[in-house]
């Protein structure tokens, strides 16, 4: 059997192995699927519980956000200075955030690789040399341009408004096969379409011999001198999912892959890592939705949940991307109480949506808290900050071109908008403490470098100053992207793990 | 309608119940009996129509629901949700300036104060609590037709 649960385990468990992979998720399940075929010995261990796709897709969406979800949706951000409240979305189960994305895909941007590589000197990461990385995950996880023909009513309408005032609309890629468009991606895919890692990579890493452990909390990296030679935790088998019996696991090398939140913490609860920049230069890509009502009915959970994309305000540092949320998440943005509200919930048919994020500079920083879980502060960047009013008033307008009757900006409490009351609106005069805004891409806690003293991980993505220890997820990347990021950390963390030396299998 | 702490029945079923995980939470409340007061005044609030305010059945529902999304959520989303509940009960009635908890005013003045404080700076702590609510309540059968949500598929 190599699915475990360590609730079902009784008494301290110890394993041996040649790779520890701390975390199932994007990164997680790349290095232990490549290591697990070149004939290792490899053991994952993950926090979260595993539920099989099948079964979360059956799942109504507060249940996955409930299970799935970390914190259930609850993680915020906390703002410093002028900046909104960000609610960071992250997985915690097998499969980690991979089975929460809307499964779209875009490859590391050129610009953002010729930046790591002149001003980081991350001389391996060329667009030429990432090629065969980016082309072997995209197989892996089976990318494909979503047909026109399943976009959603609202996100055609978007594209329609946004070719009008000047705005390329173009096709996205997800990681689907055989998608009916039910407008859910985010909370398990009810036909077994969406192609995340849980999907696609475990079943081969389990199929070549790598054992899962399900319930299990890492605290620490276990060193011998400058050497890493395994991990220790508890298994979260007592009441109430808490910390219980000890996990100690041997190994000959230690993959970090817990994510931006988290692997700064297992770092440095460990005494690694370069202080000075281990948990900072957070980047979270900050995301702003607008809903727009239409005469015409729009149902807008008809699609795929993610369908089409623009980028020609990348300069300016702003992605569109298409997306739909639950009914029940619109009914909370929509303002009002009680009679305003219901009249408000029952426009839901008839409104689209679209959304925008910022190619952000970074601000933030994972600080370690009182308990195991660490609380992040966020401060934007006078750029992004001064950017926000432009990314949202611009999709406002979109909207509006395409025939809106009214908009619903995410700003806390306000009330729908009509093109002329938009127009009297000072957006750039609000607090940004108004805004709602949420990310779900956090990256860059852990960059990696050329340099010890300005980076946490090298360009192989070892822990400076350290042997057999590697971080191989979203903490590493340097800098922001601008895109979705999942197929970029898949990337990175396949050339990660081919680039590891060998090490004879036990 | 105004309730005493505990008073909620912890059994309705009316609703869609949730799949079984094994994660060791089952027998723990996310709520505790002031949350749970707290929380049906709040649902009530939010959801009331032109035809009054939601079936008891409907709301108990709901609070059971909510009891079970937090066991199972964790300690921080309990503790955030937590938050937002104590900043709606102890400020929302300072909006229309009358003295908390939010429970014990009318149907009326709760909506009244719940409006105000949404639009205040305070308005993050109505948004969360709002959030979850909101997700839970539109997710049975009934609320997700009245607003004309079937669920379909767009299938090639």
């Amino acid at each position: 059997m190599s699915y475990h649960s360590a609730r079902d385990h009784v008494g301290d468990l110890v394993l041996d192995c040649d790779v520890v992979v701390v975390g199932s998720g994007a990164s997680g399940a790349v290095v232990a699927t490549e290591l697990a075929s070149a004939g290792l010995k490899v053991i994952i261990v993950e926090e979260g519980p595993n539920i099989p796709s099948a079964k979360l897709g059956q799942m109504r969406v507060s249940e996955s956000i409930r299970h799935v979800w970390r914190d259930g949706a609850f993680t915020i951000a906390i703002p410093l200075g002028d900046t909104p409240a960000i609610n960071v979305t992250m997985g915690r189960g097998v499969g980690g955030s991979s089975m929460l994305t809307g499964g779209v895909c875009f490859r590391i941007p050129d610009p953002v690789l010729d930046t790591w590589e002149r001003e980081l000197g991350l001389v391996e990461y060329t667009p030429k040399k990432m090629e065969e990385f980016h082309a072997h995950v995209e197989k892996a996880i089976h990318v494909e341009e979503v047909p026109k023909e399943m976009r959603s009513i609202g996100t055609n309408l978007f594209a329609e408004g946004a070719a009008k005032i000047g705005l390329t609309v173009e096709s996205m890629r997800r990681n689907t096969k055989g998608c009916n468009g039910c407008g859910r991606c985010n909370f398990g895919c009810p036909h077994g379409a969406k192609m995340s890692v849980d999907v696609s990579y475990l079943p081969r890493a389990v199929e070549k011999g790598a054992q899962i452990f399900s319930h299990c909390l890492v605290d620490k990296i276990v060193m011998d001198g400058t050497r890493a030679v395994g991990v220790r935790g508890r298994l979260l088998n007592k009441r109430g999912g808490a910390p219980g019996d000890r996990l100690t696991v041997h190994a000959r090398r230690v993959v970090i892959a817990a994510g931006a939140w988290h692997t700064p913490l297992v770092l440095e609860r460990s005494g690694l890592g370069n202080r000075e920049v281990l948990g900072k230069n957070l980047t979270l890509h900050p995301a702003f939705r607008m809903l727009a009502r239409f005469d015409q009915e729009v149902r807008g959970w008809e699609g795929a949940l993610q369908s089409a994309y623009s980028r020609t305000l990348e300069p300016e540092g702003i992605t569109y991307t298409g997306l739909f949320v639950p009914v029940g998440v619109l009914g909370a943005t929509m303002p009002g109480v009680g009679l305003e509200l219901a009249q408000n919930a029952k426009k839901i048919g008839h409104l689209a949506m679209f959304g925008g994020l910022i190619h952000d500079l970074g601000g933030g920083t994972v600080h370690r808290g009182l308990g195991r879980e660490p609380y992040v502060t966020y401060r934007m960047a006078a750029r992004d900050r001064a950017v926000m009013p432009k990314l949202i008033r611009t999709m406002a307008e979109a909207f509006f071109a395409a025939g809106a009757r009214e908009v619903f900006l995410p700003v806390l409490g306000m009330r729908g908008l009509d093109a002329d009351a938009l127009k009297q609106l000072r957006l750039e005069d609000l607090p940004g403490k108004r805004f709602e805004c949420a990310s779900q891409h956090p990256l860059g806690s852990a960059q990696m470098g050329s340099s010890p003293r300005r980076s946490v991980v090298d360009g192989d993505g070892r822990v400076w100053g350290t042997q057999g220890l590697y971080v191989v997820d979203g903490s590493v990347l340097p800098t922001s992207l601008g895109v979705n990021p999942q197929l970029s950390i898949m990337t990175v963390a396949t050339r990660l793990a081919w680039r590891m030396p060998p090490i004879s299998a036990s | 309608m105004v309730r005493n702490a505990g008073e909620i029945a912890k059994t309705a079923e009316v609703g869609p119940e949730a799949h079984d995980v094994d994660d060791g939470v089952r027998g723990r409340d996310g709520l505790t009996d002031g949350m749970r007061d707290a929380s049906y005044a709040l649902a009530e609030t939010l959801f009331t129509t032109a035809e009054g305010p939601p079936d008891e059945e409907r709301l108990t529902w709901l609070v059971n629901d909510l009891d079970h999304f937090l066991s199972h959520a964790g300690p921080r989303a309990r503790s955030v949700y937590r938050l937002c509940l104590f900043a709606v009960s102890s400020l929302a009635p300072a909006m229309i300036f009358k003295l908390p908890p939010f429970r014990r005013l009318s149907l009326e003045d709760r909506a009244h104060a719940l409006e105000r404080m949404e639009q205040s700076p305070v308005g993050m702590a109505v948004f969360g609590a709002k959030a979850i609510l909101c997700i839970l309540w539109f997710e049975h059968p009934a609320s997700a037709r009245e607003i004309g949500f079937d669920g379909k598929c767009r299938t090639r």
